[in-house]
C-alpha cells in the first residue's frame, strides 16, 4: 500500500542497535531492583475483553486499540496501560494472597492515538504496584515506592532526576469540577483563576505554592492544608535523605493524568528530557488502598547518556573453542570469523 | 554556569510592546536584534542567562511546547488554538489586548444566518478555535485555513464568515465586514515549558517572578 517498503504506521518504530539492547538492559535493571525490594513479576496478556479491562481501568477503552474477536463474540482491547491489568490480577486471581501484595511488570503497550508532543504509540512500560496498604501506612508505602523508583533509575544510569510531589485530591477539591478552574490549574494560570472570583482562592494558593519542597510546605501551612501537608513533608524528607542527588519539588496544582489517584502522588522528570519519565501515587484498587509507579521506557532511554557501540573481538575459526568459551564467560564479546 | 535560557518572542503585532518588559526584567536585547539587515536567528541580551529567538507568533507556542525554548511571549488567542499540554501560562502581561471574533459582510450575515444552520464555511487562521466555538452551537464549521488577508475570504465568495483578531475594528470596517460575535478576549502571556520548569525550577521561577514584578510595576504606574 505504501511506496516505500520501510514506511511504518505513525508512532511505531524499529528499534536498532545499540538502543534495543540499551532499553532491554535498562528494563532488566529496573525489574531486578524491584525484585530485591520484594516485588514478584506478573505478565498479563496483550488483549483483554473490553468489559473486563474497563471494570478495573476505565481509561483503557478510550486510549486502546479495539478489535472484534471472531471467536468469542465481543470487543477486545489492546492494553494501553498495564496498571489496570495488574489491579485486575490482584483483585481476582490473587485475591486470597496475603496483603500487602507486591507485584512488578514490564512490557509493551499500544495506544490508539499519539499526541502532538508524544507521538509514540507503542512503547515499553515498566512498573510496580503495592496493593493492600494498611491504614496509617500510606506515607510509608509511598516512600518505599519512590525509593524503589529512584534506586531503579539510578541503577539504570539516569541522572539529574526531579521528583515532583503532587496532591491531586486537594487540587480536585479546589477546582470543584469548574472547567475554568481546571484549565487554570492545568495552565498554572492564577490570573484566569482569579477571574472566577472568591471561590478561586484555593486554586490560586495551590498554583502559588509550587517550588522546592521546604518553601512549598511553608506556603501550604499558611493556608492550612493540614494533615496532607504533614504527610507530604514526611515523604519529601525521607526521599531526600535516601537520595540526596534528587531534587524534590512540590506542585500541588498538578491534576492532569491523576484521574484515579486519591492521595499523595508524584511525577518524575530528567533534565533536558521532553515530557515525563514516569509517575505514581496512592490510589484505591476496589476496596483496597494501593500505590505504585509506572515508567515510560522511551523517555527513560532519552535520559540515558549516549551509548558507545560494544567492543567486539574477532578471532579466526581455528581458535580453541574452550578458550573462546572462557573469554565469553568472562564477558568479552568474541566473534568467530566465518571466512 | 549552565546554558542560557531561550525566550521565544513573537514578531509583528506584539514585538514593540515586549521591549519595555525586557528592559524592566534586565534582559534588554543586544543592538543587532533591532537591525533588519542582521540575518542571525538567535540574539543575546543584557543578561547572560537569557537569549532571544524572534519567531512567528504561532511558532512561539510550538517552540515552547516542544521545549526548544523554555520561555515565550504569546497571545492568548494562539494558546487557545494550540492547547499544548506542556505549556504553563503563569503571567498575564497585560499588553496586546484584542479579541478573536466572528465577522462577515452584512449581505452574508443576512443570507446565511447562524440560527438553524448545521454547517458553515469559515475563513480563518484559527481552525481549532473556530471548530470548537461553532460546535458548541451545533454547527459544523468547515474551515478554510488562510495565513493572512483573511478578510478576502468572504469578499471573494470563498466563505460567509471569518474568524480573526480584532483590535480596533478599523480593518473590518475598511473591508465592509461586521463583527458578529466575540469568541475570546486576548492579551499577551508569558508561557513556560513544563519539564524546563520542573528540572530548572529555581532559575525559571526567578524569571517568572521578574516578569510578574515588571507587569505589576507598569500597571501601578498606569493607574497612578
Amino acid at each position: 500500500m505504501s511506496a516505500a517498503p520501510s514506511l511504518l504506521p505513525a508512532g511505531l518504530e524499529d528499534q536498532l542497535p545499540p538502543w534495543a539492547e540499551t532499553e532491554a538492559q535498562a528494563l532488566s535493571t529496573i525489574l531486578e531492583t524491584a525484585r530485591v525490594f520484594g516485588y514478584d513479576r506478573v505478565k498479563p496478556p496483550l488483549l483483554e475483553y473490553e468489559e473486563t479491562l474497563t471494570a478495573f481501568a476505565p481509561d483503557s477503552l478510550r486510549k486502546g486499540f479495539k478489535l472484534a474477536d471472531p471467536q468469542a463474540e465481543g470487543l477486545l482491547v489492546v492494553r494501553s496501560d498495564k496498571t489496570g491489568q495488574v489491579i485486575r490480577i490482584a483483585q481476582t486471581r490473587l485475591k486470597d494472597e496475603p496483603r500487602p501484595l507486591r507485584l512488578s511488570y514490564g512490557g509493551q503497550i499500544l495506544r490508539a492515538k499519539g499526541s502532538q508532543l508524544r507521538p509514540e504509540r507503542q512503547f515499553t512500560q515498566a512498573g510496580v504496584e503495592l496493593i493492600g496498604v494498611p491504614d496509617g501506612a500510606e506515607s510509608q508505602a509511598l516512600i518505599e515506592i519512590i525509593d524503589l523508583c529512584m534506586s531503579a533509575l539510578t541503577n539504570a544510569g539516569v541522572q539529574d532526576v526531579t521528583v515532583d510531589l503532587t496532591l491531586p485530591q486537594i487540587a480536585r477539591a479546589a477546582a470543584q469540577s469548574d472547567p475554568v478552574l481546571i484549565q487554570a490549574l492545568n495552565e498554572r494560570n492564577a490570573a484566569l483563576a482569579e477571574s472566577v472570583g472568591d471561590a478561586a482562592r484555593g486554586v490560586v494558593n495551590l498554583i502559588d505554592a509550587f517550588g522546592p519542597w521546604r518553601g512549598a510546605v511553608e506556603i501550604m501551612d499558611q493556608v492550612q492544608l493540614g494533615k496532607d501537608v504533614r504527610e507530604l513533608e514526611t515523604v519529601a524528607q525521607a526521599v531526600e535523605a535516601r537520595h540526596p542527588a534528587v531534587e524534590v519539588l512540590v506542585d500541588p496544582a498538578e491534576l492532569r493524568g491523576f484521574d484515579y489517584h486519591t492521595g499523595l502522588s508524584f511525577v518524575l522528570y530528567a533534565k533536558g528530557v521532553r515530557g515525563e519519565l514516569g509517575r505514581g501515587g496512592l490510589y484505591q484498587a476496589g476496596d483496597e488502598q494501593a500505590t505504585g509507579f509506572t515508567l515510560y521506557m522511551d523517555s527513560v532511554l532519552r535520559a540515558l547518556p549516549a551509548q558507545n557501540p560494544p567492543e567486539k573481538i574477532t578471532v579466526s575459526a581455528d581458535t580453541d573453542t574452550k578458550e573462546i568459551a572462557r573469554r565469553r564467560a568472562a564477558g568479552e564479546i568474541i566473534v568467530v570469523d566465518l571466512a | 554556569m549552565s546554558d542560557p535560557l531561550v525566550l521565544a518572542l513573537p514578531k509583528g503585532r506584539l514585538a514593540g510592546d515586549c521591549q519595555p518588559v525586557l528592559e524592566a526584567i534586565g534582559a534588554a536585547p543586544e543592538a543587532a536584534f533591532h537591525d533588519k539587515q542582521d540575518r542571525r536567528l538567535r540574539f543575546g541580551t543584557s543578561s547572560p542567562e537569557i537569549d532571544l529567538i524572534p519567531v512567528k507568533p504561532f511558532d512561539v507556542a510550538t517552540f515552547v511546547g516542544f521545549g526548544g525554548a523554555q520561555l515565550g511571549v504569546v497571545g492568548a488567542d494562539v494558546l487557545a488554538e494550540f492547547d499544548y499540554s506542556e505549556l504553563y501560562v503563569p503571567v498575564d502581561l497585560g499588553f496586546g489586548a484584542c479579541r478573536l471574533s466572528v465577522a462577515g459582510p452584512q449581505a452574508s450575515l443576512d443570507a446565511v444566518p447562524l440560527a438553524g444552520r448545521s454547517h458553515l464555511r469559515v475563513a480563518t487562521k484559527y481552525p481549532n478555535v473556530t471548530r470548537k466555538h461553532f460546535a458548541t452551537k451545533g454547527i459544523h464549521a468547515e474551515c478554510i485555513k488562510l495565513n493572512g488577508a483573511i478578510e478576502l475570504g468572504p469578499m471573494l465568495g470563498m466563505a460567509s464568515r471569518i474568524v480573526d483578531l480584532v483590535s480596533t475594528g478599523t480593518t473590518l470596517k475598511m473591508n465592509g465586514l461586521i463583527e458578529e460575535e466575540v469568541i475570546l478576549h486576548s492579551t499577551a502571556r508569558l508561557v513556560v515549558n513544563r519539564s524546563a520548569l520542573k528540572t530548572d525550577s529555581q532559575r525559571i521561577l526567578k524569571w517568572i517572578n521578574a516578569f510578574r514584578d515588571a507587569v505589576r510595576e507598569s500597571q501601578s504606574r498606569e493607574t497612578a
